[in-house]
């Protein structure tokens, strides 16, 4: 009898603790297991008071620039951009010994940068993103994760698309690296989820859009069964894309802690079931618990970097680890941008 | 049965929430728009076990609020009989003791202690016996068992009302610990079978004596109740209390400041107060005072004999005490030098400007001619020097042996055969060789006269210089003392003993040609000294307070008190009962009742001291009195307080809750476990 009672008792904690401790294989690293390492820019449930998209995903951008010293590319295009005065530790390869014998002062060059490497974003907008429990909506967070990634990676030169998605193929934000490739993508994002999650037709999607080898970002709640869209994954990762994929839950979606009798209401459909939630509770954290192990089995099985995310994790410690691990892949995958090497 | 806080019921109003919270659980669900319905499953319907289960827990809680509101309720069974923790018995002994000291005379105090008492009494039956007794530093009976037995159940209440009516708070105080270990002490002796209930109405201030408490015995059946005043609201400590500082009767100069300690009570509001003397030099003036702290002041402006110190506008006898000097005799002394009394070479220009230093408050200097022989009996101090006439020598003589001093100085050896002479012995008298000048060696220190030069300060002699002195060989049997010599080891300073009184020859004369001593500043306080001894010592000065008894002065006839006021002395001791300032007749001794220094600690002791100190308390009145706020609490009030405190049923009402809330918990905890694990 003692012996149930321990289990039942672990079984709590580890249910109450969220995924990072509940066993599940994932190739990345779980947001927030290192959130304690870099302190936030900014605290979440702040930054999520930002009505505006785009101010907070600026906001978002800063914090990772501070976060992150160095830029994950290097080199520069043969484009010249400006003159920077020189500073001390400089590299002084950079440096214009024309203009210092003109002006008897030293001056680095700048270059824009280019790359070919193209980055889709494939964004859930399903009806199911509306679900947050946490003062805002899975959809919120999914979206702010996803425009902080484009921006950051817009502002490095390369050329970011968006495909957002619910039941149908969705629409999309052509992958190109245009001044005004942003406010589109802003455009985009501000629709209000709706519909099934069309998801294993928006990964066909991509691969459709994406033809030459580049990075395919999914941010979605893959509250389908990964039976429906492990192919389509399978064949992205065919044409050489490098995918990326976060898992984004609300913590009622990991540990179901309703009290009383409640009537659940489908957001992606009309079904209603009337429980006792307490009851229900060890029966649904089961098959949610069977279930993200096998998503995270099918990434785990296509080398797709993988994070499953809880909505009130900090945003900041999980892009900046996914922006490593994303340059890392590239560096392995031959992706990297054709400037890089080139002096001017 | 009924109940000591019936709106308590208002609580019952809280049994709807199970209630509701029940309906509500059936019937209303939360709604939740949920995204992971793929995840989740119908469950099997509850079972009637699980129905009948809840409804049984929602009857504990109810259950649980209902008791707990019929406890809040206080219920009691009424019946007749004792309170406070009582046994139970045919009829109640009941003692009352009664606070008469000085604090009951704060406005308001004394009538409320009556009013509690009729309100004790009435709450009697015939059967019982009750006894009334007030205490200060004593216990006095004010209406005994024997007497309310004796009187007739319906005047009983008519008795009580007038005994009370005449009884008033006195000037003492409070000597709680003896009242009631009297109580106790009598209770024991009489070992008496019946439980004695003794209720102590009084204010319970802070400065009431407990210390006889410490270590009492008590009986068995032995309860006491405190009913504490004032029963409606608590008084504000924040007055100013005065403490008259008395000088020491025995070292202290007659000329000492007086002084008085201010206090002002931790509520004090202000920075300062105006005191003012009453009497026969009245002033006014202002002390700066800091709340909760003590100064010391002393009464300005010119001396004054005796006054009322107060504060302006307060009222409190607390705010008030008597102040006095330290008494002083005059006393007669006759000078029975010759010679022009201007002549700065004689010895009477001296002695006589001496004398008189001493002041006219406390000498009368008559010339040996002037003295007339019916006033020989008054004279405290004769001083003459040898050469005195016969006439002169017996009338001193005379005087000496009933009691009177004598000084006389030697000016030359053919009169000090002749002092040797008046007390029977031959001296041998001869003119001491000295080459420069002498000074005194050795003196007797602990004789009276030389009692001024006790301390260091003022012991040093060698400044007075002696440049002639009569050496005097006394007879191998004489009964003459030497209380001082020379340096060389001759007498300076002789005592004779003659009759009752004394005769003191100084062996040189006081002349500044033969010595500096009656210019040094040795002789004023030698005389002063000599004056006191004369006078028997200094006149009694006696501080007490009301009610203590004291050791009135041998001789002591009656005392006299600054308002006229004259009380008869009986006895070697006395008591005076109310403060003030009293003259001891003859002696001119004074007198000084103040109320004491405790009875002015006003601040209200909590009964739990009593506790303490192992009295035996049955229910300390604290509780009603602050539920009373504004209203003084019936008879019947405390009664039902009473029954309910001694039966305590609410103290098990709780425990029920307690237990039945402790089986709700388990039960409630079990149920969700298995709800939440039904495969467990």
């Amino acid at each position: 009898m003692s012996k149930g009672w321990v289990q039942r008792w672990w079984n709590k904690v580890s249910a109450r603790s969220g995924d990072a401790r509940s066993g599940l294989p994932h190739t990345g690293t779980l947001a927030g297991t290192k959130s304690q390492e870099v302190r936030p820019w900014m605290d979440l449930q702040a930054l999520m008071l930002i009505r505006s998209l785009e101010l907070r995903v600026q906001r978002m951008v800063q914090g990772l620039h501070r976060g992150l010293h160095r830029s994950v590319r290097r080199g520069h295009s043969a484009e010249f951009a400006e003159y920077r005065p020189y500073s001390p530790g400089d590299d002084l390869r950079h440096m214009d010994w024309r203009r210092m014998a003109r002006t008897d002062r030293p001056f680095l060059r700048k270059y824009e940068e280019e790359s070919d490497w193209g980055c889709l974003v494939v964004a859930d907008l399903s009806a199911s993103m509306s679900f947050g429990t946490t003062g805002y909506s899975k959809a919120d967070y999914a979206r702010t994760l996803a425009g902080t990634l484009a921006t950051f990676l817009h502002g490095q030169g390369d050329p970011v698309g968006l495909l957002r998605f619910a039941a149908g193929a969705g629409e999309l934000v052509p992958v190109a690296h245009a001044p005004r490739q942003m406010a589109r993508w802003w455009s985009l994002l501000a629709a209000e989820p709706s519909g099934s999650t069309g998801l294993r037709v928006a990964l066909e999607e991509a691969r459709r859009i994406l033809r030459r080898p580049g990075l395919v970002v999914l941010v979605s709640d893959l509250l389908v069964p990964s039976e429906d869209w492990a192919e389509a994954l399978r064949l992205l990762r065919a044409a050489r894309h490098e995918v990326v994929v976060f898992e984004v839950l609300d913590p009622q979606e990991i540990d179901f802690n309703f009290e009383g009798d409640t009537h659940f209401v489908g957001l992606e459909d009309a079904r209603r079931l009337d429980l006792d939630a307490p009851r229900a509770r060890l029966g649904y954290v089961n098959r949610m618990q069977v279930h993200r192990e096998a998503v995270a089995a099918s990434c785990a099985r296509e080398s797709v970097l993988f994070w499953s995310v809880r909505s009130d994790a900090p945003l900041e410690p999980l892009l900046r680890e996914a922006i490593t691990a994303i340059a890392r892949r590239r560096q392995q995958s031959g992706g990297a941008s054709a400037s890089q090497g080139r002096l001017p | 049965m009924s109940f000591l806080s019936p709106w308590f019921f208002l609580g019952l109003l809280a049994v709807g929430a199970p209630l509701v919270a029940h309906l509500r659980r059936l019937s209303v669900k939360n709604r939740v728009a949920f995204s992971a319905m793929d995840f989740l499953e119908p469950l099997p319907p509850k079972k009637a076990r699980q129905r009948w289960e809840d409804i049984a827990l929602m009857v504990a809680r109810i259950g649980a609020l209902g008791l707990l509101a019929f406890a809040f309720a206080r219920p009691y069974v009424k019946k007749s009989g004792p309170v406070s923790g009582v046994p139970a018995s045919e009829h109640r002994r009941l003692v009352v003791l009664l606070d008469t000291s000085a604090s009951m005379r704060r406005a308001g105090f004394f009538s409320e202690a009556r009013d509690s008492v009729r309100q004790i009494a009435s709450s009697l039956t015939d059967s019982d016996e009750f006894e009334l007794l007030g205490f200060d530093r004593i216990v006095r009976p004010v209406l005994s068992f024997e007497i309310w037995r004796q009187t007739p159940a319906g005047e009983r209440s008519g008795l009580l009302n007038e005994l009370l009516a005449r009884t008033d708070p006195g000037w003492a105080q409070t000597e709680l610990g003896g009242a009631l270990k009297f109580v106790a002490d009598r209770a024991a002796r009489d070992a008496m079978e019946e439980p004695v209930e003794v209720v102590v109405v009084s204010d319970l201030q802070e400065g009431s004596r407990l210390a006889k408490l410490q270590g009492q015995q008590w009986p068995k059946n032995f309860h006491v109740r405190v009913v504490q005043l004032p029963l409606k609201s608590p008084v504000p400590d924040d007055g100013i209390s005065l403490h008259w500082l008395p000088p020491d009767a025995e070292t202290a100069s007659v000329e000492a400041p007086i002084k008085i300690q201010v206090t002002a009570a931790p509520g004090f509001r202000g920075d300062r107060v105006k005191l003012v003397l009453d009497g026969l030099h009245p002033r006014e003036w202002m002390v700066p005072v800091s709340a909760g702290k003590t100064r010391s002041v002393t009464v300005p402006g010119p001396a004054f004999d005796f006054g009322y110190v107060r504060v302006s506008e307060a009222s409190d006898f607390v705010s008030g005490v008597w102040v006095s000097r330290l008494p002083q005799k005059r006393a007669l002394v006759a000078l029975g030098y010759t010679g022009d009394l201007k002549d700065p070479s004689s010895t009477r220009y001296f002695v006589h400007r001496a004398v008189n230093a001493l002041g006219e408050a406390r000498v009368e200097v008559v010339a040996g001619e002037n003295l007339a022989p019916e006033r020989d009996a008054d004279v405290g101090l004769w001083i003459s020097n040898a050469a005195a006439s016969p006439e002169w020598n017996l009338r001193m003589r005379s005087a000496v042996e009933k009691g009177a001093l004598a000084i006389l100085t030697l000016e030359d050896v053919s009169r000090a055969g002749s002092v040797g002479a008046l007390f029977g012995e031959v001296w041998d008298v001869k003119e001491a060789p000295v080459s420069d000048f002498a000074i005194l060696g050795e003196m007797d220190r602990r004789h009276p006269v030389f009692a001024p030069f006790k301390t260091p300060q003022f012991s040093d002699f060698s400044g007075v210089r002696f440049w002639h002195y009569r050496r005097i060989v006394l007879p191998k049997d004489s009964s003459t003392r030497v209380l001082a010599r020379f340096e060389g080891g001759d007498p300076a300073l002789l005592e004779c003993a003659l009759g009752k009184g004394r005769i003191y020859v100084w062996t040189s004369d006081w002349r500044p040609q033969d010595a500096q001593w009656v210019l040094s500043s040795r002789c004023v306080p030698f005389l002063a000294g000599c004056l006191e001894m004369a006078a028997g010592g200094r006149a009694p000065f006696l501080v007490t307070t009301p009610g203590e008894s004291f050791a009135l002065p041998e001789g002591t006839t009656g005392l006299l008190g600054s308002d006229g006021m004259r009380l008869p002395a009986v006895g070697p001791r006395g008591t005076v009962d109310q403060p003030g300032v009293f003259a001891l007749e003859p002696s001119g001794g004074i007198a000084v009742v103040n109320v004491a220094r405790e009875e002015g600690r006003l601040a209200a002791l909590p009964p739990e001291k009593l506790k303490d100190l192992g009295v035996p308390i049955a229910k300390p009145n604290g509780e009603g009195r602050q539920r009373a706020s504004g209203s003084p609490l019936s008879a019947e009030v405390l009664l039902s307080e009473e029954i309910e405190a001694q039966q305590g049923g609410w103290r098990w009402l709780l425990g029920v809750v307690l237990v039945l809330l402790t089986l709700e918990t388990w039960w409630a905890a079990r149920l969700s476990s298995v709800s939440k694990h039904p495969a467990l």
